[in-house]
């Protein structure tokens, strides 16, 4: 047992460690993201959310081989962990475990209880909400609004306001791209993507579901046009119904929010009016970055480790 | 805000009627869906604990009024479940079209339906 709460420390100090060198990375090319493909983005940003958690598993796995075995690994001066058969909870390693464990375990606890949140408050709207032939559920309000919710059982809401102020072709596009990301199961990975989130610093996490969210936008905008929809009418509806929400709710730009929601709705448009130069991802940059990335979480251990001794006692 | 399928029909009678005490409450649901004058008097109880009803005494017993009308409750529902993704407060299951939170000026987005006005010509130009 002490060797499992040995090898979860060496995930805690790794977990960290990836996690910093990846937020400061990610805040030097943030910008650049936007200059990417949308699949090649989506596939980026689940990359940087998941990659301290498979590095620091991987160095786990790595450093119990090591220990196990006589192998020429566990002469690689890095890959090992000072007396990994002996644990005090009261001690820095214990700490660490702890606080890492109470962590997780908050996030997941708090994610699925938002969840339950969520599912009932959607309850409570289909309660006033009617059913239209097409399984589209008509909520009576005087906003345009459309959205998709749901992992099981998906919902998409729209309202009469929407109806009232889209001629039929606008409510197709509207509904295609509802359906979209019904299709994509958007919900259900924006759930995902928002936990992982939680395990970095506040204003990293926005912006990667900034990303995320414009991606996924942009992806159900596709799937639009895809269908034989042209991209300018899609543009215009999207404005449209922006610019009536706009004008009935009179809400100030110039919070951090607001600007991001401002700026997810230009590169849309400048999406759909083909004004963004989209490219595939560079491949050799990002490996490179990626082994930089491991190298620096993977060498950083033991070092910490000593650090960390000359401060407190095991 | 959550509620249920008692609470919702109750607030709907409210609207219709106004304002009414438990007993013409239960009065009327007796007939259509059956259960006791505590269920009745709970779920008031809860409605009033939510914001969503005022009371007066009136007498020995409570009369009921509704504190929101039906379209201010229905839009307060919107506006919590579709909390977008990217706020403090978000729940990151929704996925809209177009977020009635989100906020952009009506200034901007007139810029970029003139960048859109000005694709359209382009492309009818080029057909010409």
């Amino acid at each position: 047992m002490e060797v499992l709460w040995n090898l979860l420390a060496v995930f805690s100090i790794t977990f960290v460690v990836a996690n910093i060198s990846l937020s400061a990375l990610f805040s030097l090319v943030s910008q650049q993201f936007l200059k990417i493909e949308v699949k090649s983005r989506k596939r980026l940003l689940w990359l940087i959310t998941l990659s301290p958690w498979i590095i620091s598993t991987a160095l786990s796995v790595l450093i119990f081989y090591s220990y196990h075995s006589e192998s020429e690994m566990s002469s690689i001066s890095f890959l090992h962990w000072h007396h990994m058969s002996d644990f005090e909870w009261n001690s820095w390693h214990g700490y660490i475990v702890g606080l890492s464990l109470l962590y997780i375990v908050y996030v997941f606890v708090t994610g699925v209880i938002k969840l339950g949140l969520h599912k009932r408050e959607i309850d409570s709207l289909t309660r006033f909400a009617t059913k239209m032939e097409n399984g589209v559920y008509k909520i009576d309000s005087d906003k345009a609004s459309a959205f998709s919710t749901g992992f099981v059982r998906k919902k998409c809401f729209v309202t009469s306001g929407l109806l009232d102020k889209t001629t039929s072709d606008e409510f197709d596009v509207v509904i295609n791209h509802e359906m979209a990301h019904i299709n994509s199961n958007d919900p259900f990975k924006k759930w995902v993507f928002a936990m992982l989130c939680s395990f970095f610093a506040q204003p990293i996490a926005l912006r990667l579901k900034l990303h995320l969210t414009l991606a996924m936008e942009q992806e159900a905008d596709n799937t639009v046009i895809n269908s034989g929809i042209s991209k300018l009418f899609v543009a215009s509806t999207l404005i449209k119904i922006a610019k009536f929400n706009a004008q009935s709710a009179l809400v100030k730009n110039n919070d951090l929010v607001a600007n991001f929601g401002a700026d997810v709705l230009e590169q849309r448009i400048y999406f759909l009016l083909d004004k963004l130069n989209l490219e595939p991802i560079n491949k050799s940059v990002t490996a490179a970055l990626f082994f930089l990335l491991i190298v620096i979480s993977t060498t950083s251990i033991d070092g910490i480790h000593h650090f960390m001794e000359t401060l407190f006692s095991h | 805000m959550k509620l249920g399928e008692l609470e919702k029909l109750v607030l709907q009678y409210l609207w219709q009627h106004k304002s009414a005490d438990v007993k013409q409450v239960f009065a009327y649901f007796e007939k259509i869906r059956g259960g006791s004058l505590n269920t009745y008097q709970s779920t008031l109880d809860r409605l009033f604990k939510k914001d969503l009803l005022s009371r007066e005494k009136i007498g020995y017993a409570f009369h009921y009024k509704p504190r929101v009308e039906r379209h201010e409750l229905i839009g307060q529902l919107i506006k919590s479940v579709t909390s977008d993704f990217i706020t403090e407060n978000d729940n990151s299951l929704i996925a809209a079209f177009s977020s009635i939170s989100k906020d952009f000026n009506v200034e901007q987005l007139s810029k970029l339906e003139a960048l859109i006005e000005e694709q359209k010509q382009k492309l009818t130009g080029d057909k010409e």
